[in-house]
């Protein structure tokens, strides 16, 4: 630094700051200032400078809002809404060989997804629903299957012959109008139709429904609960809960007991979150759905299980329980129905995980619980 | 010309920013239980940083509400984000830079709707905003300081003001510097500036934080004439 009184050099920014900041040595900073001295306006602007400095640091820390961290999960729910919680989940790319022509949606899958439908004759998949602690040491007995459901027709072939009576706590169309559910729009050519909207464009899905609610979240309590999913389209079907982070979460709902989400696919988000899946599953990578495969697969009289799960978060109670179902119909548009088990099916216990996104900040007794609730896929054409 | 005799600048404090405060090694192994799974882990983390990020977002859009939503905003980018953390810099200097991407990313894109569709009611309400950087359409918030003198309030509210009327660029690198005491390696690996940038930039911040606060300072003394008129 030139210190020659009969030539000063001008001063530069960074000599400035660390005027500011007190960062001169002594001998400089008296420089500095018998340079500031001969510009006083010039000098007291520097000082005010500095001083806005330590008043700024003396402003301190704002003490966050309370509940800012308990309203986190809701933060998440309505990030996820808006597609901004991407998950991380691997998924395999789907490339479709036919562009979609105007007016005409969704039968362009790959070879394989075809295939897949012709497998799907005997899939099935098991959706987990709650904490299902309880279900542990549950034993296998006898497995007929009950129907309490009643035949729909696949939409678009007719009216809907039967009209979704919802008991007083149960979903209206006004839950679902309140929130936001994905767009349904035709796909016109040159659309990504792999979107989540146009996986559900092509169907319109009446919903129907015999089963009490109750009667189902008390079925589902004790393992005896089977939800059977009809469609053309199986394929769509896995596809659609491929995707079914986003849609599921478009049903969150406001119950007596506070908000509760009526179904909600972890399977994108818990592996973020953790790299160590719950005890006794592990992770299978598949074409478009992400399952954890149980050990033991579960047989149902006369139907094997494909021992694939998802993980779903569903509510106890009847509403939500009838929340999905409705999604599965109202959204995507299958054919979907209630199925009891005479007893308990021995399904893996899923015990709570802390990993999962939603949940862990809250504390436990606020978890909701989560039941393994069987998915039968069955083709209907 | 005589030489007026000059305080001398107080060197800063050797006390360090909070995050220098910080237990480094605890933090350390707050993200190794987080990896190991143990979720709780999590909780502290975020209960450990709520008031430093929410301080942060506070600053940087002076509107409560929107404070909190950029904080939980952050909070996310910091859960999805933390397997990436390598440790290369400091947790608190990672959580903050995602912290300030979060604030400036939406004050730039306020910024962008504002200029796409002029808002008469910002001219209505004759707020002073000549950086722009104010989320359109939303109440200047008057913040209060319990337990100071009213000119010790009054001179931060008016400088929580000026704060307010500088760009997001320029009231990010002076809250980062002098709010959360970051140091210029801290603040250039924030904001991604070289460390001369961050001093020139610095500099120029605390020109316009002077020259809002001289603006502000005018504008009340002018309405305070008219008010004794």
């Amino acid at each position: 630094m030139d210190r020659n009184p009969t030539n000063p050099t001008p001063l530069d920014e960074a000599t400035l700051l660390a005027f500011i900041e007190g960062e001169l040595s002594p001998e400089d900073t008296r420089w500095v200032e018998r340079i500031l001295a001969e510009d006083p306006a010039q000098r007291a602007r520097l000082l005010a400078m500095r001083d806005d400095a330590g008043s700024l640091r003396a402003l301190g820390d704002i003490p966050a809002p309370a509940g800012l961290l308990a309203g986190l999960a809701d933060a998440i729910e309505r990030q996820m809404l808006l597609g901004g919680v991407e998950a991380n989940q691997d998924r395999a790319e789907t490339r479709y060989e036919t562009p979609t022509a105007p007016g005409r949606q969704l039968d362009v899958r790959p070879l394989r997804f075809q295939m897949a439908v012709r497998i799907a004759l005997a899939a099935c998949l098991v959706l987990t629903v709650g904490i299902g602690a309880w279900l542990a040491g549950m034993t296998t007995a006898q497995r007929r299957l009950a129907t309490h459901g009643v035949e729909r027709r696949l939409p678009g072939t007719s009216e809907p012959d039967i009209a979704f009576t919802p008991s007083e706590h149960a979903l209206t169309t006004e839950d679902f109008a309140r929130v936001p559910g994905p767009a349904v729009e035709r796909a016109v050519e040159g659309d990504d139709i792999s979107e989540p909207p146009y996986v559900a464009t092509e169907l319109a899905g009446t919903v129907s429904e015999t089963m009490n609610a109750e009667r189902a979240a008390e079925l589902l309590a004790q393992g005896r609960l089977v939800l059977r999913v009809r469609t053309g389209r199986p394929t769509a079907f896995r596809d659609w809960l491929g995707r079914v982070d986003r849609h599921s979460t478009a049903l969150r709902l406001a119950g007596d007991g506070g908000d509760s989400l009526a179904m909600h696919l972890v399977t994108t988000l818990h592996r973020p979150m953790s790299p160590h899946p719950a005890p006794g599953h592990f992770p299978v990578a598949s074409d478009r759905v992400h399952e954890d495969r149980v050990p033991t697969p579960l047989e149902l009289n006369p139907i094997r299980f494909d021992p694939h799960i998802v993980y779903v978060h569903l509510a106890a109670n009847g509403e939500t329980l009838a929340g999905a179902v409705r999604a599965m119909t109202a959204t995507a548009g299958w054919t979907v129905e209630f199925v009891e088990v005479d007893a308990p099916m021995p399904l893996p216990e899923v015990t709570p995980d802390a990993s999962e996104l939603l949940w862990w900040l809250r504390p436990p007794s606020e978890w909701t619980p989560r039941k393994v609730l069987p998915l039968l896929i069955e083709p209907a054409w | 010309m005589s030489a007026t005799p000059t305080p001398r600048p107080t060197p800063r404090p050797a006390i360090g920013p909070p995050e220098a405060q910080s237990d480094d090694a605890y933090e350390r192994e707050l993200v190794a239980r987080i990896r190991a799974g143990r979720q709780e882990a999590w909780g502290e983390l975020l209960e450990r940083y709520q008031d430093r990020l929410y301080t942060i977002c506070f600053r940087m859009v002076h509107h409560r509400e929107l404070a909190a939503d950029l904080t939980q905003d952050a909070m996310i980018k910091i859960m999805q984000g933390l397997e990436s953390y390598d440790g290369r810099a400091k947790l608190s200097t990672w959580i903050i830079r995602i912290t300030m991407n979060v604030c400036l990313s939406r004050l730039r894109a306020e910024k962008i709707r504002r200029h796409a569709s002029l808002d008469a009611s910002e001219s209505r309400d004759g707020y002073f905003d000549p950086g722009g950087g104010r989320p359109a359409g939303r109440r200047r918030e008057r913040e209060h300081f319990p337990g100071t003198s009213v000119e010790h309030s009054d001179l931060r509210a008016t400088l929580a003001r000026a704060l307010e009327c500088l760009g997001p660029d320029q009231r990010a690198i002076l809250i980062l510097r002098d709010v959360r005491g970051l140091d210029y390696e801290q603040i250039a690996e924030v904001l991604g500036l070289a460390g001369g940038t961050v001093k020139s930039r610095l500099f120029r911040a605390r020109a316009a934080l002077r020259d809002a606060m001289e603006t502000l300072g005018r504008s009340d003394g002018h309405q305070g004439d008219e008010r004794t008129r």
